[in-house]
């Protein structure tokens, strides 16, 4: 089986409601996905999205990704879409870099992959089960009267996990704002505190010995280094996401003791291989893992699904979806969607979301 | 004064030698150009390059510099080019990473500076130091016999330093091969010349072991970007009796930081589309100087207008720690601006004139593929 085209489109996806970064550093009002199908020469098609967060939250950008396909794609044509180790290695040698535009390369191949052995991806990626995968509500920063008022509204529509956004240069704020949601979270729940590394290494200190809460503390800081001298210095377990972009780096957290667990996101890692090759590093060092995509519609999101669903229970928590955002939906009513608190991972050959071309408009880019 | 016009030119670049070959089988033939023409509201016109190594050296390539630079330039339209830091902050603000991209916008408002001072950039940079900068040959990977005569041809030529490049795969020969070149290279040595093995991260720690091994003990060369991760690097560098320089690892102030802390190198080669800019390699530069590293400064490759802010930023670099600068004239043939900066013996001044002291030739250049402003 060879890859014999590949067809790009662009979508814009508005957020129906804008979105603030911890600390209300940056706001994000609508996201730019680079949708692709990738066709071969037996007739098996799959298919694969990149969706940057914005421009400024990872070093990815909606156009790099189409101008990183036009060097990418003329040389994966031809190449065998089910070996997905050595059609990674060809794509890191032509390359080197630029994770968030393989990862819609790697993505439709492992649709094709799933396919072609007449499996779903959670079971290709070593599952057992079509599992139901609690998921996350995302709380943006606000005051804590705000911020729980949201909860509130999360918790209505099943959500039992929450990722309250918090951080700036105001310490007392940020320590109230843990105090109140700690003290108002309903029974059951459980919430995620991320920093979206808007601390100083001080001021997460200060701030974490401060406050009696003992839940997760996402990516406190800025860089790999000042969360380790953080973690060793707070009662909380530490999760990283921004600062993780290749293997070595997760090599280099758990050397230094830097995290109890991780995000683990297909497009700031370069695909699901990269990713289940993370996941399965955070299972042997027994991490805790967040399994969600960087940004996109249910497409990305499903496929993330499966990588979550198919990952122990022990060693996973929530999954965010980011098309639970989304002012549009262009592959309505499927993939891995919320239903009372779960997604389920579809039970179809591949990643099991198919969109309706006449849904994305004209192709900008065919290469063959 | 402001930014009142960004227009971004676009140009191939034909390697000077037919087939550029580096470690992994990478062949190169040409480099895709990106220039940015910097104008201001007083008529000052900046000039900046980027020009990734082909698209399989580093993070970066052509299309993707392009593409960046829809992001950036609208960004520091109106803002003042002279003040830099503010510039690079406002280029972050709406891009993350993305250094190569940044540093075509960066090094045009150093350009613009220069000239709207009266200056060359090397005194904007904290001040020329007297004496012609070192240039290195570039030795390409060959048999240990032609690279022998290469490096007696650059000797001819002037030149006091050598970047050999090694990393044979096993069956082109191995470390084996590599420790013969080297041997080779080494062989006609002069008094005060200079020898980096660069593997370009080809390498693993076992392969650089055994190259090591096959050479003699009193073997005088320093070891470049030997191997590609950290991990790899820093069980090397334990274990490694040869002085290492790192490169391709060293990509931003953290990385340089993390290299000084964990002791994995005596050197770093700055090159400056991928530090990301001449403002980032400046402060790099202090890091580095403070941590007592030599440094070679240097870029993926370029033309002219690369060149003149390399020579700026390497005139202006303490001369017990600058090893050597790369002349990227002799990697490419096409010619896109005058520089009156000539390699003599081996070495080469920055012009006095004010900024880069480039002159683009607009046949050479094109017309603007994009314009912002």
């Amino acid at each position: 089986m060879k890859i014999s085209r590949i067809s790009v489109w662009q979508i814009d996806l508005p957020l129906h409601t804008p979105y603030f970064l911890s600390g209300g550093r940056l706001r994000f009002d609508r996201l730019d996905s680079t949708i692709i199908r990738i066709d071969t020469d037996d007739g098996l098609s799959g298919w694969g999205e990149a969706c940057p967060w914005g421009h400024t939250y990872l070093p990815a950008h909606g156009p790099g990704v189409r101008a990183g396909l036009g060097v990418l794609a003329p040389c994966v044509i031809g190449l065998d879409p089910r070996a997905l180790d050595h059609l990674n290695a060809v794509m890191d040698s032509m390359l080197p870099g630029h994770p968030y535009v393989k990862s819609a390369i790697d993505m439709a191949c492992w649709d094709i992959f799933g396919q072609a052995t007449n499996m779903p991806l959670w079971q290709c990626l070593g599952g057992h089960d079509a599992t139901p995968v609690a998921v996350n509500s995302s709380i943006s920063t606000g005051t804590p009267d705000e911020m729980i008022d949201l909860i509130r509204t999360a918790s209505a529509a099943g959500f039992r996990t929450h990722s309250a956004k918090i951080g700036g240069t105001d310490i007392a704020a940020d320590i109230a704002r843990i105090d109140a949601i700690e003290a108002a979270l309903p029974d059951g729940e459980r919430v995620t505190f991320d920093i979206n590394r808007a601390w100083q290494p001080a001021s997460a200190i200060q701030v974490l010995n401060s406050v009696s809460s003992r839940d997760w503390i996402e990516q406190p800081c800025e860089t790999l280094y000042q969360c380790a001298h953080v973690a060793e210095r707070v009662p909380q377990p530490i999760m990283l996401d921004e600062s993780m972009h290749g293997f070595q780096d997760h090599l280099e957290a758990w050397r230094r003791g830097a995290c109890e667990g991780v995000k683990v996101k297909p497009n700031r890692l370069g695909g699901l291989t990269r990713a289940r090759h993370v996941r399965d590093f955070g299972v042997s060092v027994g991490w805790q893992m967040h399994i969600e995509d960087v940004g996109g519609t249910a497409l990305a999101d499903t496929a993330a699904i499966h990588l979550a669903a198919s990952t122990p229970d022990a060693n996973r928590l929530a999954s965010w979806l980011c098309h639970y955002h989304l002012a549009v939906d262009p592959v309505p009513g499927q993939g891995a969607r919320n239903n009372g608190g779960f997604a389920t991972p579809p039970g179809a050959p591949g990643l099991g979301v198919v969109p309706d071309e006449t849904d994305l408009g004209a192709a900008v880019a065919t290469y063959e | 004064m402001k930014i009142t016009r960004i227009e971004v030119h676009r140009a191939e670049l034909a390697y000077a030698g037919g087939v550029y070959r580096l470690s992994g089988g990478r062949e190169y033939r040409s480099f895709d150009a990106s220039f940015v023409a910097l104008h201001c509201d007083d008529g000052t016109v900046g000039w900046g390059e980027s020009t990734p190594f082909g698209s399989t050296y580093v993070a970066a390539h052509g299309d993707g510099v392009r593409s960046a630079l829809g992001l950036l330039a609208p960004a520091v339209i109106g803002l003042d080019p002279r003040c830099h830091d503010r510039i690079r902050d406002a280029m972050d603000s709406v891009l993350a990473g993305h250094a190569a991209a940044k540093t075509a916008i960066d090094v045009a408002c150093w350009d613009a500076h220069g000239k709207s001072a009266g200056l060359p950039v090397c005194d904007l940079l904290g001040g020329r130091i007297a004496e012609p900068v070192p240039v290195i040959s570039s030795i390409g990977s060959d048999t240990p016999d032609a690279m022998r005569a290469s490096v007696a041809r650059h000797r001819e030529a002037g030149f006091r330093g050598h970047s050999v490049k090694i990393g044979a795969a096993a069956h082109e020969g191995g470390p084996a091969l590599d420790a013969e070149r080297i041997a080779a290279c080494l062989a006609d040595r002069r008094p005060g010349e200079w020898f980096l093995a660069d593997a370009n991260g080809g390498m693993t720690p076992e392969s650089v072991l055994r190259m090591l091994a096959l050479l003699p003990d009193d073997t005088d060369i320093v070891i470049e970007a030997p191997c590609a991760s950290w991990r790899e690097t820093l069980s090397l560098r334990q274990r490694c009796r040869l002085p290492i320089l790192l490169d391709e690892l060293i990509q931003d102030d953290a990385d340089l930081i993390h290299a000084i802390a964990t002791d994995a190198c005596d050197g770093v080669g700055l090159k400056i589309s991928k530090q990301g800019g001449l403002t980032a390699s400046q402060r790099q530069r202090s890091i580095a100087a403070a941590a007592g590293l030599v440094m070679s400064v240097q870029d993926t490759t370029g033309s002219e207008i690369a060149f003149a802010a390399i020579l700026h930023l390497a005139q202006s670099t303490p001369r017990h720690l600058l090893r050597c600068a790369l002349d990227p004239r002799s990697i490419v043939s096409t010619r896109i601006a005058t520089f009156d900066a000539p390699v003599t013996e081996g070495g080469a001044t920055a012009p006095t004139s004010a900024g880069l002291g480039v002159t683009p030739d607009p046949a050479a250049v094109g017309t603007p593929v994009t314009v912002f402003g």
